[in-house]
């Protein structure tokens, strides 16, 4: 019996749900291997029946707890879908402030207390609300990694997310550093798996797919010394995609 | 006729973003009509707050996934109006290009995959599979795929663009890319009208309504305005200064959605490509003239059902702008190593206002030492929320004889009509850091 | 002075990816999204990343920034000239250049390495290879072969009969292994547990870790797979005539030793040997491996069998020993001759080698009488894509069946 897949969004741009329908004519082979039985962007058919989940966008108030537990219990597999889902990503930048002043600045003195439709608060993960079995990172998420993992899901193997940063994929691309460019870019601590496509299109690296280790901080300063970078412009690219509270 | 019913739509399908309809009659009188926007809110505002000249139109194009490149562009084009910037003629053309890329890719699949099925009477485009019309389908498909590797290649990347910058671009594409790109758009066209015919065939389920109201874009005397022109209403014509859009942009806070609300001469006033095609129809090139009479649609239309047959009439027009753009950059001799310009400042004021594929952004930015210190944007889709609101309340009387079911369904198809990109409107403002 | 240069090293492998001459490769199965067609291809992969030696059950043999970063200078500089005669540097210099820390310049590595002592150990990383590929055709290139019969021995162990499609028998050495693919899943090494006389087919015990494993226990008779291979060295029975042999286990260990032990006591080769002993020690009682074949070596007078297990949980009826397999060595008598005369193989977890070699040595056993196997993560199988490396060691070519003095003193032997 094919996987039923349900497709779920939350506070997110649908940026990373509209690279599936970007699958173009691959979504008739998508449709082969799995069922999709609710795809709300494209889709009026729904069920609630489904094995997998795949949810985009992050959880910003009560209301959309509420519905991302729900879905947590109908599903056997739950898998995040791109840096807003996965980490947050930039709706993150927001939780620098807290939620009351953040409200205030946007809605002024408007009326909203008891209405649950503004009832933020900081802004969360997936992860921080209920457990989550895979993850596909990136803002947005790349069509050809989305491929792999849902393959790998019919499959009944494990999806194999890259654990080695982008400048393994940017060298293979034969792409000139962008550190010799001048500008700063993120890629020796960020996740590999999108083919390194921003430097490839002479755009720096944001992190936008996660870092992963935190290198040390005399390591950072040597190296934006040797190529005369600032360490204020570091600080606040990296903040971008994943903002993390200094504790 | 004593009828007791209720209609609650929640999170229209075949939409961008959350909307509910909602919708209470008792006794076959309407007790309430309900377009409510539930989308939760982002801030935006607080995101751009303080940050780097070169990081908001990274920030802004995450807004939406549909429309990522126009705000990207209204970014960039309000961050270069502060600083002083002034792009080459190439990067002109070539933004030109990307805003027919992004308005080719968004009404494809508006039209094809959420407007379409309710035309031919299914709950979405999957079930068209193994049918007579598999074959429209993928014709659909085709030219959807054109569409992204257009954006692909011009900017990078479709969802969310990597090579527009401020300035210009990060990389251009060569010559030979360039011509080949028009010779996939050349191969195109009788792709596209073979898609129009098929739209009109089912063009008789498209409900004839009307509503009288205020139609607002940008209209230029060159061109069909896209990415450059002048505010112009239905209503009182050419607006003289672009900065001063407030005066014609005023929006206020309602409780049943977390986006705002806008009105100027009446209550409400409708952006996008219906909007576009009431006020540049004139500047169409001549294939997309041939489609518009194919549908018999002339300005002014009122009927906000023909704003998807004005997307099909613009993404006819796209290609031959496209095909004639790339033929500009090619005898100009494009430079595939023009890097972008440099700031003149470190401070200014700068507003950017764009057509996108569902209406009129504006960007406007103060930035104070190359950070951001004011943003406020004011989106397509909010404009477009009071219309809808106004739109129901005067079809539902009309359609209050129908089956529940009819009723929920043309509703519906009224929502998706506007093509509302929902996410985006719950971001708008006017905040003031200190 | 590693740790020193390595602390700066943000693992990119920068410095691998843009080397002439690094040619450390992976191979990836990648499927279409029909689930119709896919492709086996080759990528580059760096010896700088920490994954590069992981295995399926999730262990990796080079973690710390601080032992691959050295790795790829002594590779350079050391294992590859001993093999193949020449430095493996050009002096491009490129890696120099990517490296955002500075630290990857091979002539700041090399001069600040010159102000040690030179230690004479580095003759020892290379092992005059033994093995021959007879037919070069099927390196690379899976040949068909079925499931004839398969049998659950524990809850994580499943045990395969495989007969090649063109009915050829795998002319293995005991000792050696095979990788088995399964199209789309993937390609992963396992131990011949049969002797080579069990032809046309061949045995093979699986424990689920990883994908390719797991999805092997989903398979039935009948069901296709490819396989490549003999690879490995094998045992060097020719070595073993005459002397008394010793065969001690641990767990999963027992897989591999079974093919040496089967071929040692089939009829027409038993008396090429002298004593016979046979130690096995489990975790449990319910993760015994062929308890039935190993009653039979207890009950034959030709071979003494001792069997423990590390504890026994309370529902578990056991009668035998309980105790770690160090316990059964003071079981066996051996006066100084027949020690000197005896060759012991130790199989077992990375944990237990040190023990067992130790009591062994207690034994009076000399170490150029001990052999090992050893698990790395076997790729290509042939010695090329360099991720079973111990040192400047291909596991898959040189071993994996080592004298313990061979790599007694290697680094990164046992952890």
């Amino acid at each position: 019996m094919k996987p039923r897949v349900a497709f779920f969004d939350f506070a997110s741009c649908e940026g990373c749900q509209l690279q599936i329908a970007n699958l173009e004519e691959e979504i008739l082979d998508l449709i082969s291997i799995v069922d999709v039985v609710s795809f709300r962007e494209i889709m009026k058919e729904h069920s609630d029946k489904y094995d997998i989940a795949i949810i985009e966008g992050s959880i910003m108030r009560p209301m959309d707890e509420k519905r991302i537990c729900k879905i947590r219990s109908r599903a056997k597999i739950l898998v995040a879908l791109g840096a807003c889902a996965v980490m947050g990503g930039i709706n993150k930048i927001r939780n620098q402030w807290s939620a009351e002043e953040v409200k205030r600045e946007v809605y002024g003195d408007a009326d909203i207390k008891d209405n649950d439709f503004f009832d933020a608060f900081q802004t969360k993960a997936i992860n921080e609300i209920v457990p989550v079995d895979y993850y596909i990172y990136g803002c947005p998420i790349d069509r050809d990694e989305f491929k792999r993992v849902i393959t790998a899901l019919s499959l009944g193997k494990k999806p194999e997310i890259p654990t080695y940063p982008v400048c393994v994929e940017c060298k293979k691309n034969e792409n000139v550093c962008l550190f010799e460019l001048g500008k700063f870019c993120l890629g020796p601590i960020t996740r590999a798996g999108c083919n390194a496509i921003c430097p490839t299109n002479g755009s720096a690296c944001d992190g936008c797919r996660g870092i992963l280790k935190k290198p040390e901080v005399e390591s950072i300063i040597e190296i934006l010394e040797r190529y005369d970078l600032t360490y204020e412009e570091m600080k606040s690219r990296s903040i971008l995609y994943n903002y993390r509270k200094e504790e | 006729m004593s009828k007791n019913f209720n209609v609650n739509v929640e999170h229209v399908t075949r939409v961008e973003g959350h909307g509910n309809i909602v919708l209470n009659v008792e006794k076959g009188k309407i007790e309430k009509i309900q377009w409510q926007v539930p989308e939760a809110p982002r801030f935006f505002e607080a995101m751009l707050r303080g940050r780097q000249y070169t990081e908001l139109r990274s920030i802004t194009s995450r807004i939406c996934g549909i429309c990522s490149i126009g705000h990207s562009l209204a970014s960039l084009k309000a961050t270069e109006n502060a600083l002083d910037v002034n792009i080459s003629e190439q990067t002109s053309l070539l933004r030109h290009l990307a805003i027919n890329a992004e308005n080719m890719q968004s009404h494809i699949l508006h039209v094809g995959y959420l407007a379409a099925p309710d035309l031919f009477g299914v709950d979405s485009v999957i079930p068209l599979v193994g049918t007579d019309h598999t074959d429209a389908l993928l014709k659909i498909i085709k030219l959807h795929r054109l569409s992204n590797k257009m954006s692909d290649l011009i900017c990078g990347r479709t969802v969310h663009p990597i090579r527009l910058v401020v300035g210009g671009f990060s990389a251009v594409p060569t010559e030979k890319q360039l011509i080949n790109l028009k010779k996939n758009l050349v191969d195109s066209i009788e792709t596209t009208k073979n898609v129009a015919e098929v739209i009109l065939s089912v063009a008789d389920n498209i409900p004839d309504f009307t509503r009288e109201t205020e139609y607002i874009g940008l209209s230029s005397e060159d061109e069909y305005a896209f990415y450059d022109g002048s505010i112009t209403s239905t209503d009182t014509g050419v607006h003289s200064d672009n900065n001063d859009y407030k005066s014609i942009m005023n929006e206020f806070v309602v409780p049943q959605s977390t986006a705002k609300y806008a009105k100027h001469a009446r209550d409400s006033y409708m952006v996008g490509a219906l909007a576009r095609f009431n006020l540049n129809s004139k500047q169409l090139h001549p294939l997309a003239k041939e489609i518009a009479n194919m549908f018999g649609l002339k300005p002014i239309s009122y009927n906000p059902f023909m704003n998807t047959i004005s997307q099909v009439i613009e993404f006819v027009h796209n290609i031959e702008d496209s095909i004639k753009i790339i033929d500009q950059l090619v005898e100009a001799v494009i430079d595939d190593t023009e890097k972008p310009e440099k700031i003149n400042a470190d401070e200014g004021m700068g507003v950017g206002i764009v057509e996108v594929p569902r209406g009129i952004l504006v960007h406007d930015y103060i930035i104070k030492d190359k950070k951001c210190l004011h943003a406020n944007c004011i989106i397509p889709t909010n404009q477009n929320h009071a219309n809808i609101q106004k739109d129901m309340e005067e079809f539902v009387p009309q359609i209050i004889d129908k089956s529940k079911k009819e009723i929920e369904l043309n509703l519906e198809m009224l929502v998706r009509a506007y093509d509302p990109c929902i996410s985006c409107s719950t971001h708008y403002l006017d905040v003031k850091f200190v | 002075m590693w740790g020193e240069k390595s602390d700066k090293c943000l693992e990119c492998s920068s410095c691998t990816m843009v080397c002439p001459t690094c040619f450390c490769y992976d191979v990836k199965d990648e499927v279409s999204l029909n689930l119709k067609d896919g492709r086996r291809i080759r990528t580059w992969d760096s010896c700088l990343l920490r994954d590069f030696t992981k295995i399926g059950s999730g262990e990796v043999f080079r973690g710390d920034v601080r032992e691959r970063f050295r790795h790829r200078f002594y590779r350079k500089g050391n294992y590859l000239p001993e093999r193949y005669g020449f430095v493996a540097c050009v002096g491009c210099g490129r890696c120099g250049i990517a490296c955002l820390p500075d630290i990857a310049d091979p002539c700041d590595v090399m001069n600040d390495l010159s102000h040690f002592e030179k230690s004479d150990y580095t003759s020892r990383f290379f092992i005059e290879q033994k093995t021959e590929t007879k037919d070069k055709t099927t390196i690379h290139v899976p040949r068909s072969a079925t499931i004839k019969h398969m049998e659950k021995l524990t809850e994580t162990e499943m045990f395969f009969e495989i007969e090649l499609d063109d009915k050829k028998s795998l002319c293995h050495k005991p000792g050696q292994f095979v990788e088995v693919s399964i199209f789309g899943i993937g390609e992963a090494p396992i131990s011949v547990s049969s002797s080579p006389s069990s032809s046309p087919s061949f045995e093979i015990v699986v424990r689920k870790v990883g994908n390719v494993t797991t999805k092997l226990f989903t398979m039935s008779t009948g069901d296709k797979l490819g396989i490549r291979g003999p690879f490995g060295n094998g045992f060097d029975v020719k070595s073993f005539e005459k002397k008394h042999l010793l065969f001690a286990s641990g767990g999963i260990g027992l897989v591999p030793m079974r093919s040496i032990i089967n071929y040692v006591l089939e009829k027409e080769n038993r008396k090429r040997f002298k004593d016979v002993t046979i130690l096995y020690g489990a975790r449990q009682p319910s993760e015994v491996l062929f308890m039935g074949e190993i009653e039979e070596w207890k009950k034959s007078s030709d071979v003494k069998c001792e069997l423990t297990v590390d504890q026994c949980v309370d529902d578990e009826t056991w009668s035998g020993n309980v105790g770690l397999i160090t316990t059964l060595f003071p079981k066996i008598r051996l006066d100084k001759y027949d020690s000197k005369n005896t060759i012991a193989v130790v199989i077992g977890p990375p944990v237990m080698y040190k023990f067992a070699i130790r009591s062994l040595e207690t034994l009076g056993i000399p170490d150029e009488n001990i052999f090992v196997s050893l698990e790395r993560r076997m790729k290509c199988g042939v010695g090329k894509c360099g991720h079973c490396q111990i040192n400047g060691i291909y596991v898959c070519k040189e071993g994996p069946v080592f004298n313990y003095c061979q790599i007694k003193n290697l680094p990164e032997a046992f952890e």
